[in-house]
């Protein structure tokens, strides 16, 4: 073991680099831990929508070896970006050492997605320039790129690596000689790496499909548009070590790299916006505070010890977790919705929305003493994550919602989470057996047996059931690929209405994109991401039904009926209306 | 005299008509970009003659098949390439991709594999009388009979006539008496290496066995320079004349041009 | 119309006989020859019936594609006549002879000649003809095949026809007898909306076709071409010489039409009509669109010397026929221009005469072909063939070359001292000599096209360009991937360098 070289793949890519990386972030993190790498370095093709997936996965990895008793994985996961430019600059892999420099990369990435359009992002090697702070470059260049270099080298000095890869491609050793001359002139060093786009070499054909997808062609058809070999996947430190027999010192670097970085995602520490708190106040105070008075003017000055009991078990509970500023942010939206002329109906739901609490807030209506229901659902101690609160708002003024909140955070601090849009079957299928050459009448008919399904596996008798026989090769191979691009992610989209809202730049934190609706913006993690790193989503959703009631109330007015709103019609006692429901 | 006879117009009219289509007057010499080269056959390789290329030893096969495609490149035209069935056998095909690697655009050439000896010359005759191609480059394997002085005389006189220049390639062939305007023998010669040591650029070398007309003699160790489309130097003690010509008598040929009237001949030729 | 029975009577001339095949599950009658026809037997009968009924009755078992190829054997006979044949199967053929007859005396002068020439061609075997003649050609094959009597007019004779003339599905059929419909007549009568009603748009749809109210023709058995030009000699000419002046002389009347239409043929076909019947065609291909009489006359007899098997006149041509299958543009006079398009023809002129003299498959061009697998990259394509415009990845600037001039096809066996898994080779031994590696560089590692294999992905190349002590270039390859894909991967040269 000790003989063996150290070295860490720090240009990997997954299949966040939308149609180019063919395995899953958490199949190259297992990949490498199982090669005795000694770490990897995620960095997706502008964009850092990948690297949550790659944290979980080792985390994941970290927790069963624990449970199982087994020594700790001597791993490191560092995440980036492999910056991709519109200017013919060569690929640069940007690492944070720092939280700074993450803040950096964001930044960057956030400046070039809206300059563009949804799903693209336009950089230029003067903004790079910018954001160098705290940054680890390593410059994909090739012999003839030394003006960069040295430009770049002075721009970050002592951050910049020179990427040498051996791709098997014959001038391999001569194009080392050359890089090794420029590393040398320039004084910046050389870097191993194989450039990976997938894990084993088994992924080639996988990856061959994405490139004709990708380049909209067929497998019969691309030529040379696929790679020539396998070779792209991650190797072992020995054979890394082999293949840079010319340099050796280029190993080694990976490891002096992967030690400059400190930077690890769970240093992204979530602040609350401040905003619902006045000045003077300290959060959880300020929550008693509202509530308490609410609670007084509901139950009378003295309150029913029931009430008293749920009060202090629920305070006790936002206490420990630091909750509070949730809670009041939450509060923040409703009372805005409340507060309009004329107000925007509202309703809270999800499991933290039977708490007394947030219906003392007024975020919901349904009183949990008359109900007894329990707040203490609404979290377990164990996840640890935070609450769960969805709010619905009448559908035809959400929107007014959602400006608000722009407008009170500013954009820079709120954005919609992310949807990830996974390949489903019938497009996996589609889009595979168009590749391969398979007429459109057996996709479509593979594809109608899957119509309205969305389990996520192709099951063997779909095949038998669309007429094809799974053992005939040009199938089986169909179903051997559709399997393996299933759940690969195909873009990015919005989140309906799930807000990620911070005290300090959002943008620092993570990339933000231009919607495809005008003055959205989202940002490139998605609800499991922002869970796993402990951000708060607060959920503005439209409802049909609100916007139908608030009208009905609309017509009672105007027909002398009197003023309505929720909370009163739901918590009468009408007995028509109970056996009604 | 009127042209008041339609015969002699038409006469006129046809003897410009293949002097038009001639692409080079007769007697230019191409350089080949290579000096001492060029000093040593009076200024650089005849366009409308015969020129032998010998592969003596048969693993040079490669060498003298690039030196005539790098010759071709320079001469500039069409190339019609003549294989006898055995060379491709035992040698290969030629591959388009290596052509392109020299720099010659595989869509100048026209190749024609023909089962023996007699069909290549029969072959070549034709494509030797059509003034529109550039080069013929004529492949023969080993010493075959019908390539007699007669044929040998018979390919030069039409080149002479059509302003082809006609590359003959002998692989695992002696030479023999015949009517070329030069003839060389090219060998395998090793590169200056790459980084890495990396074989590098095609490095001939190439010997002038003799030339009619002028001094025999000369051995040169030459690299492609496939950008620029030269030869240049390749061993910095080059110039020195190794061997001198091996047996097989070069056969003068009566040169027609200045004797004959200029615009008869080739009409008399190609008649 | 014509019409045969059959083409086998080595049987007793007075017996009567039948070809018998087996129809659901029995043999049955087939065909019947006129006398079995006298007798009262009908195609269909169980054959045990039938030899119940006639003891002598002489049975040979069908031939349904014996048949076929007999009727195309006819039908090239006729192809003198028109080039407007078709097959009418499974005993019929139908011509077209719109504007054709005057050249053999009138239609009855056609027939004449047709009927010597089957008898000649059929060299006394008997056989039965029947033809007609209609305006369009299902009346032409109804009257053929059922008309028993003569008639005043054509509408007339069609009209007596039986319905079964109308060779309507056999349900139809039957469905028309059972309403009393017996003749073609008896169904013209009546309004077609009810009958199509009843009996489907068949019955009224094929009824106006033979009675010419709806338009039809007849699909020719061969493609027509654009432009075909005959001429047909009282006395056959018996000398290949002679034939190609003929076919000259037809260029000749060919140059001027395409002339005038502006246009050129890349592919002529020259069809030599031997007096006995047997046909021979000539075709002739060029890279440009050409009209030239006398170039078109020199391919013709490039092709003539080429032939591996001799043109035989027999007892001479009654008829050559040139044909230009597609016609494509070309300028009306061809100027002499400087440069470019003179030598462009001159060049194609000369690669047409080598291919149809050596053959268009030994004459090639080079076209690129987007691959990874070397021997795959390059296609060679037929010279004569219109080149389409190739486009060839320059190299890299600076790069020396990196495919070979020379590839082997197979790439030969080698034997090879190297590194193990995937070290360069050291020395390696070629046609009996040892080569010592003193300069090389690689590996390019070329993986096969794992989607052409059912099973598994493929054998992976490692290729090294190397260059021995002698200066030799080489291009070899290790075939797989050592131990992964092969226990002991073998060694090959693909090529050779200058």
């Amino acid at each position: 073991m000790s003989d063996e070289p150290a070295f860490a793949e720090l240009v990997a890519a997954t299949n966040y680099s939308f149609l180019r990386g063919a395995s899953h972030p958490s199949d190259m993190v297992s990949e490498a831990i199982a090669l005795k790498m000694a770490g990897i370095g995620i960095a997706d093709r502008n964009t850092v929508a990948g690297v949550v997936r790659a944290y979980i996965a080792l985390r994941n990895a970290r927790e069963k070896a624990a449970a199982e008793k087994l020594p700790e994985i001597p791993f490191e996961l560092v995440v980036g970006a492999r910056l991709v430019f519109a200017d013919g600059t060569p690929d640069i892999v940007a690492y944070p050492a720092t939280r700074y420099g993450w803040g950096r990369l964001t930044r960057l990435l956030t400046l070039g997605n809206l300059r563009a359009q949804k799903g693209d992002c336009i950089l230029h090697f003067s903004d790079l320039l910018e954001y160098t702070e705290d940054l680890l470059l390593i410059v994909m260049a090739q012999e003839s790129d030394g003006a960069l270099l040295y430009q770049l080298r002075n721009a970050a000095p002592g951050r910049v690596w020179l990427g040498a890869t051996m791709p098997r491609q014959g001038s391999d050793r001569r194009r080392l000689a050359r890089l090794m001359r420029l590393g040398q002139a320039s004084g910046v060093p050389l870097i191993a790496t194989n450039d990976a786009l997938y894990a084993t070499p088994a992924q080639r054909p996988l990856h061959d499909i994405v490139t004709c997808i990708r380049e909209g062609t067929t497998i019969t058809q691309a030529g040379r548009k696929l790679a020539g070999n396998a070779e792209r996947h991650l190797k072992a430190p020995t054979e890394m070590a082999r293949l840079f027999r010319d340099c050796p010192q280029a190993v080694a670097e990976t490891k002096v790299l992967l030690d400059r970085i400190s930077f690890r995602l769970h240093h992204l520490n979530y602040e609350y916006p401040h905003e619902p708190v006045p000045k003077g106040w300290k959060p959880q105070r300020w929550l008693q505070h509202i509530v308490t008075k609410a609670a007084r003017k509901r139950y009378g000055t003295d309150l029913p010890d029931k009430v008293r009991k749920l009060l202090r078990e629920e305070f006790d509970l936002i206490r420990n977790h630091q909750y509070a500023y949730y809670f009041l942010t939450v509060y923040d939206l409703v009372r805005f919705a409340r507060d309009q002329k004329p107000p925007i109906l509202c309703q809270g739901r999800g499991s933290a929305a039977n708490s007394i609490v947030c219906f003392l807030l007024g975020v919901t209506s349904v009183d949990p003493v008359e109900h007894n229901l329990l707040f203490s659902r609404f979290v377990s101690e164990e996840r640890k994550e935070p609450p769960d609160i969805d709010i619905d708002f009448e559908h035809e003024r959400r929107e007014e919602v959602m400006q608000h909140i722009y407008h009170r955070y500013g954009r820079h601090r709120a954005g919609i989470a992310a949807t990830v849009i996974h390949y489903r079957p019938r497009s996996a299928v589609r889009e595979v057996g168009k590749v391969l050459g398979l007429s459109e009448d057996i996709t479509a008919r593979l594809g109608s047996t899957v119509w309205g399904s969305f389990s996520s596996d192709m099951e063997e008798k779909r095949y038998t059931e669309a007429g094809l026989d799974p053992a005939n090769p040009a199938i089986a191979r169909l179903k051997d690929l559709v399997g393996q691009i299933l759940k690969f992610p195909r873009h990015l989209s919005q989140h309906v209405g799930g807000f990620v809202l911070t005290q300090d730049r959002l943008d620092e934190t993570v990339p933000i994109h231009n919607g495809a609706m005008k003055d959205r913006t989202f940002i490139e993690w998605d609800k499991d991401d922002i869970d796993a790193l402990k951000l708060m989503k607060v959920d503005v959703l439209a409802l049909g039904m609100l916007t139908c009631i608030r009208k009905a109330f609309d017509l009672m007015r105007d027909h002398g009926l009197g003023d309505n709103d929720l909370e009163i019609s739901l918590s009468s006692k009408d007995k028509a209306v109970y056996e009604m429901l | 005299m009127a042209d008041s006879s339609p015969s002699l117009s038409v006469l006129r009219r046809r003897i410009s008509h293949i002097e038009q289509q001639r692409p080079i007057s007769e007697g230019v010499q191409i350089s080949t970009g290579h000096e001492a080269i060029d000093t040593a056959i009076g200024g650089g390789i005849t366009r409308g003659c015969l020129h032998e290329l010998f592969a003596l030893d048969p693993d040079d096969a490669g060498s003298v098949t690039g030196f005539a495609a790098m010759l071709a490149l320079r001469l500039g035209g069409g190339i019609l390439w003549l294989r006898q069935e055995t060379v491709q056998k035992v040698n290969g095909r030629l591959h388009a991709a290596g052509l392109l690697e020299i720099g010659l655009d595989p869509a100048r050439v026209i190749v024609a594999v023909l089962p023996d000896p007699v069909s290549v010359l029969r072959a070549a005759a034709d494509v030797v009388r059509c003034p529109d191609v550039g080069v013929a480059i004529v492949e023969l394997w080993q010493r075959p009979a019908a390539l007699d002085l007669t044929a040998s005389r018979r390919l030069a006189l039409a080149a002479e006539a059509s302003g082809v220049t006609v590359l003959l390639l002998r692989v695992d062939a002696e030479p023999t008496p015949s009517a070329a305007q030069t003839r060389w023998a090219v060998r395998a010669a090793a590169s200056a290496p790459l980084e890495a040591n990396a074989p590098g650029y095609p490095t001939l070398k190439i010997e002038l066995l003799r030339q009619r007309g002028r001094p025999a003699g000369g051995c040169w160790q030459v690299e492609w320079d496939r950008e620029s489309a030269v030869f240049r130097p390749a061993d910095r003690n080059a110039d020195t004349p190794i061997r001198t010509a091996p047996p097989g008598a070069m056969v003068s040929l009566p040169r027609g041009g200045s004797d004959a009237a200029p615009s008869l001949v080739p009409l008399r030729r190609t008649g | 119309m014509l019409r045969h029975r059959s083409s086998r009577s080595d049987a007793r001339d007075d017996a009567p006989f039948a070809l018998v095949e087996k129809i659901r599950g029995a043999m049955r009658l087939a065909a019947l020859d006129p006398r079995a026809v006298a007798l009262g037997l009908a195609p269909g009968l169980p054959l045990a019936d039938a030899r119940a009924r006639i003891p002598e009755l002489v049975v040979y078992d069908a031939d349904p594609a014996a048949d076929l190829r007999w009727l195309e054997r006819i039908a090239d006979l006729c192809d003198r006549y028109t080039p407007m044949v078709a097959l009418d199967p499974s005993d019929g053929i139908t011509l077209d002879i719109t504007g054709c007859a005057h050249l053999f005396g009138g239609e009855a002068g056609l027939v004449a000649d047709l009927e010597s020439r089957m008898h000649r061609w059929m060299q006394g075997t008997t056989g039965h003809l029947r033809h007609a003649f209609a305006d369009t050609p299902e009346g032409a094959q109804a009257l053929a095949r059922f008309q028993t009597v003569p008639a005043a007019s054509e509408d007339a004779a069609l009209r007596r026809l039986p319905i079964a003339a109308l060779r309507l599905e056999p349900e139809t059929e039957t469905a028309l007898r059972r309403a009393g419909l017996r003749t073609i007549g008896d169904l013209a009568t009546r309004p077609s909306a009810p009958i199509a009603a009843r009996f489907g748009e068949e019955a009224t749809d094929t009824l106006a076709r033979v009675l010419g109210q709806a338009d039809s023709r007849i699909v020719p058995r061969r493609a027509l071409p654009a432009l075909f030009f005959e001429r047909r000699f009282a006395e056959p000419i018996a000398r290949t010489e002679d034939a190609l002046t003929v076919i000259g002389d037809l260029g000749e009347e060919a140059a001027l039409v395409l002339e005038e239409r502006r246009k050129g043929g890349r592919r002529f076909t020259a069809r030599l009509y031997r007096s006995d019947g047997q046909i021979r065609d000539l075709s002739v291909e060029s890279g440009l669109p050409l009209r030239d009489p006398a170039l078109l006359v020199k391919l013709f007899s490039e092709r003539v010397e080429a032939l591996a098997d001799p043109i035989d006149p027999g007892f001479g041509f009654d008829m050559i026929r040139l044909a230009v299958p597609s016609l494509e543009p070309m300028m009306p006079t061809q100027l002499q221009l400087e440069g470019g398009a003179v030598t462009q023809e001159a060049m194609a002129a000369l690669v047409d005469r080598l291919s149809t003299r050596l053959g268009r498959d030994r004459i090639h061009r080079f076209a690129p072909r987007d691959t990874h697998i070397p021997e795959q990259g390059v296609l060679t394509l037929p010279a004569v063939d219109a080149p389409t415009p190739a486009v060839w990845e320059k190299p890299q600037t600076g790069e020396p070359p990196l495919r070979p001039l020379h590839l082997f096809d197979p790439p030969q066996k080698i034997e090879v001292m190297a590194e193990v898994p995937d070290g360069p080779p050291h020395r390696f031994r070629w046609r009996r000599t040892l080569h010592d590696v003193t300069r090389f560089e690689g590996p390019e590692r070329i993986a096969a096209e794992w989607w052409k294999r059912p099973e598994g992905t493929g054998i992976t190349r490692d290729y090294y360009r190397v260059e021995d002590a002698r200066g030799h270039r080489f291009w070899i390859f290790r075939h797989g991937l050592y131990n992964s894909e092969k226990r002991e991967p073998g060694w090959y040269v693909h090529g050779l360098f200058a």
